[in-house]
């Protein structure tokens, strides 16, 4: 049996086909333009795996976008998906912490299942979104930045209560002549304190896992590092985590469902472009 | 200032963000909020605008019509038209993050003063032009300075009293509750009289005896209601009702009108009870609005949970006051009032001592959740996080953490304001209240 766990994020759409292993993953953009176009990652996903659309026994959706996506046989949230991607990935975890393109989540985590959690609310400041306003700014690609930052002699403080206020410091500081590592190193603290204050409410517990795209930022996940007072772990492929869950959740309602004789809750799905603005 | 606007000319926002309505006793409210606004204008009688005081059964006395700005600002938010009037405040220098009830009364003002008449948006005909404010201490400190600004900004008198709560841990002593008693005593004496060279008229004590008398009557009907509910399985008065339900009680104390809705309201939860009638087709999960005023631009937001599975049974943030007899010794009908009302505020004082709590607790709200969430058999808690609101948002920390230690139930805090859409995003609200839902299933299926 075959499984698929589709996963809109606010900036990119991850889908994950597994059956014993995962077979296929692909990452696309969400953006404006192709958020409607979700079918067209997951169609992605069946080419690499070799299936067809209709082999797949179940589909679950999550991710902001999860509402909208037709092709899905249930909708389950991001917080329960995530949590259970991490823990197949780590048993060991107890906090995992998220730090996506439009949000950053801590979840506290007992026994692969979600007991607690926290997210942060209308604001661009400690997310992916911060990052990628400075980055535009500084005309850095988002890929170099937690290298370069790791160069940084003397971290200079930066603002982490806004994004708009940031880019202006980081813009005034470049042009004090700050060196840029200085510069990177301050922001990357900047994120790594809004989140660690944010997911302690949780009272973090080792082990602690950093998924999401920020977690690709090696400065972030050295600042997080900072923080806890001991080293984090990070996935093989950091965005996948929530896709992954959602496929496993899928495998789980299925067999579940076999095993008791129930039937199968589908959806009535089709694959077809999302409809976000209806 | 012009002339007031008549109340028919009042346009209806189309948008509904209202929940709906499980009890033929919610549905009723609507129409109560309704009169108070339009009976200012047509009635003739001499308008207050008042702060929530404890104090409704001396305006009822004197005949005057108490309008309540808090109410005001609710009922905007739910139309969702109080924003323009919080920009108007905020353009006057009012902060965002100072009280939204307060910003959107002031907003209301001052763009009555700009425009000459009552802008033409405010809902069931806004508030009449008042003759006094009265303003009070009671649950929070933004209360003085609001009804003072108000009172400039629309050129009437105002009168502020002081209506203390003590403190838990020395209320019980003769000596402390003798001291309480009589600086309460001493102002509402002074409200009377305020409101006696205001009027040019005496208070008439023997009806005010009587309506106080009447008033007691109804707060044992309304504590009685809710605690009968809270407890009932299935549900049969959902959390969004009774953020309903608490406004005759806080708005028109003493009127013959409260008390029938309470002996109506306290007999239909009872007949529900009895014959086990709940409100959502399948309760799977049951929840308690553990703290925070609660979102009135949309309350639509208590239905999305229900179509889960999932009712809030209880809210402690408007909890009844539960009133001991006065004695029959007490006479006066003022020293009923404040005997009562001490009686009320140190029987909760009382139970949070029991528990070994820290007092959060005064007049009104701020109920510990702790004390509701085992005979209610709650299996999770929602709390508010509000940004203008810290007299019913300090706390819930402390309180969450008490529930995690002595209960081990699973908390969520939602975060936005009372009144100011600005601050609530709805996707990240349903992410939130889903994600929880899940959190509480997969608890049960864990078997914790």
């Amino acid at each position: 049996m075959y499984f698929a766990g589709v996963d809109i994020g606010s900036t990119m759409t991850k889908v994950v086909i597994m059956d014993e292993a995962v077979l296929a993953c692909v990452i696309g953009p969400t953006g404006a333009e192709h958020r409607r176009l979700a079918n067209k990652v997951m169609e992605e996903a069946l080419r690499q795996a070799n299936l067809s659309f209709d082999e797949i026994s179940y589909v679950v959706a999550t991710g902001y976008g999860r509402i909208s996506v037709p092709f899905a046989d249930k909708q389950i949230t991001e917080i329960t998906c995530h949590a259970k991607g991490v823990s197949s990935l780590f048993p060991t975890v107890h906090t995992a912490i998220d730090i996506g393109g439009q949000d950053a989540k801590g979840i506290k985590i007992a026994d692969g299942r979600v007991v607690g959690f926290v997210m942060n609310d209308k604001c661009a400041a400690g997310t992916g979104r911060f990052l990628e306003v400075i980055a535009d700014d500084l005309g850095l690609r988002l890929e170099e930045m937690g290298e370069l930052s790791l160069n940084s002699k003397n971290r200079v403080e930066i603002s982490s209560t806004c994004t708009v206020f940031a880019a202006q410091e980081v813009v005034s500081r470049i042009a004090e002549g700050t060196p840029i590592e200085d510069v990177l190193a301050g922001l990357h603290e900047a994120i790594a304190s809004r989140v660690f204050r944010m997911v302690e409410r949780l009272k973090i517990e080792r082990d602690v896992v950093v998924t999401g795209g920020v977690a690709k930022n090696i400065g972030v996940v050295k600042a997080l590092e900072e923080h806890a007072g001991f080293p984090v772990l990070v996935p093989e492929e950091p965005l996948l985590t929530g896709a992954v869950g959602a496929a496993l959740l899928g495998k789980e309602l299925t067999l579940n469902a076999l095993e008791s004789g129930r039937p199968i809750e589908r959806g009535a799905r089709r694959l077809e472009e999302a409809t976000f603005f209806k | 200032m012009s002339e007031q606007k008549n109340p028919e000319a009042t346009q209806e926002v189309p948008k509904r963000t209202s929940a709906k309505k499980w009890t033929e006793s919610a549905r009723k409210v609507r129409g109560l909020v309704r009169d108070m606004y339009v009976r200012a204008f047509t009635e003739g009688k001499p308008v207050a605008w008042v702060m929530f005081t404890l104090a409704n059964e001396l305006f009822v006395a004197m005949d005057v019509v108490p309008v309540y700005p808090e109410n005001f600002a609710g009922l905007c938010a739910t139309k969702r038209v109080g924003n323009p009037f919080i920009d108007r405040a905020e353009a006057d220098g009012f902060s965002n993050v100072s009280c939204s009830y307060a910003r959107i009364g002031l907003g209301y003002a001052a763009l009555w003063k700009d425009m000459g008449e009552i802008p033409s948006f405010a809902p069931d005909g806004g508030m009449a032009k008042p003759i006094m404010m009265v303003g009070s201490s009671l649950v929070c400190d933004t209360r003085y300075k609001w009804f003072q600004t108000y009172s400039r900004y629309m050129d009437v008198p105002y009168y502020a009293f002081d209506m203390l709560g003590p403190p838990a841990a020395t209320a019980y002593r003769p000596d402390v509750r003798e001291q309480y008693i009589k600086y309460n005593l001493a102002q509402l004496q002074g409200l009377v009289s305020f409101m006696e060279e205001r009027l040019g008229k005496k208070m008439d004590w023997d009806k005010l005896d009587e309506i106080v008398r009447r008033g007691e009557k109804t707060y044992v009907l309304w504590y009685d209601a809710y605690m009968l509910a809270g407890g009932a399985v299935p549900c049969p008065f959902p959390a969004e009702d009774s953020f309903n339900c608490f406004f005759p009680a806080f708005f028109m104390m003493g009127e013959v009108e409260a008390l029938d809705f309470y002996q109506g309201l306290y007999d239909e939860i009872k007949y529900k009870v009895d014959n086990k009638i709940g409100s959502i087709p399948e309760e799977k999960y049951r929840l308690l609005w553990g703290g925070g005023l609660p979102p009135w631009h949309t309350m639509q937001i208590f239905n999305y949970v229900e179509e889960q599975g999932a009712v809030f049974v209880f809210q402690s943030t408007y909890l009844p006051l539960r009133f001991a007899d006065v004695p029959d010794r007490i006479t006066d009908p003022l020293e009923r009032m404040v005997h009562s009302r001490y009686e009320a505020a140190i029987s909760r004082a009382e139970l949070d001592r029991k528990l070994g709590l820290f007092d959060l607790c005064n007049f009104v709200g701020l109920g510990n959740p702790l004390l509701f969430v085992d005979e209610f058999k709650v299996d999770g808690v929602v709390m508010h996080w509000l940004r203008s609101c810290r007299g019913t948002t300090i706390g819930q920390v402390y309180q969450k953490n008490l529930l995690e230690e002595r209960s081990n139930l699973p908390t969520l805090f939602l975060e936005s304001d009372m009144c100011d859409v600005r601050d609530y995003f709805e996707a990240d609200w349903k992410v939130k209240l889903s994600a929880f839902l899940e959190t509480l299933e997969a608890r049960k299926r864990a078997g914790s």
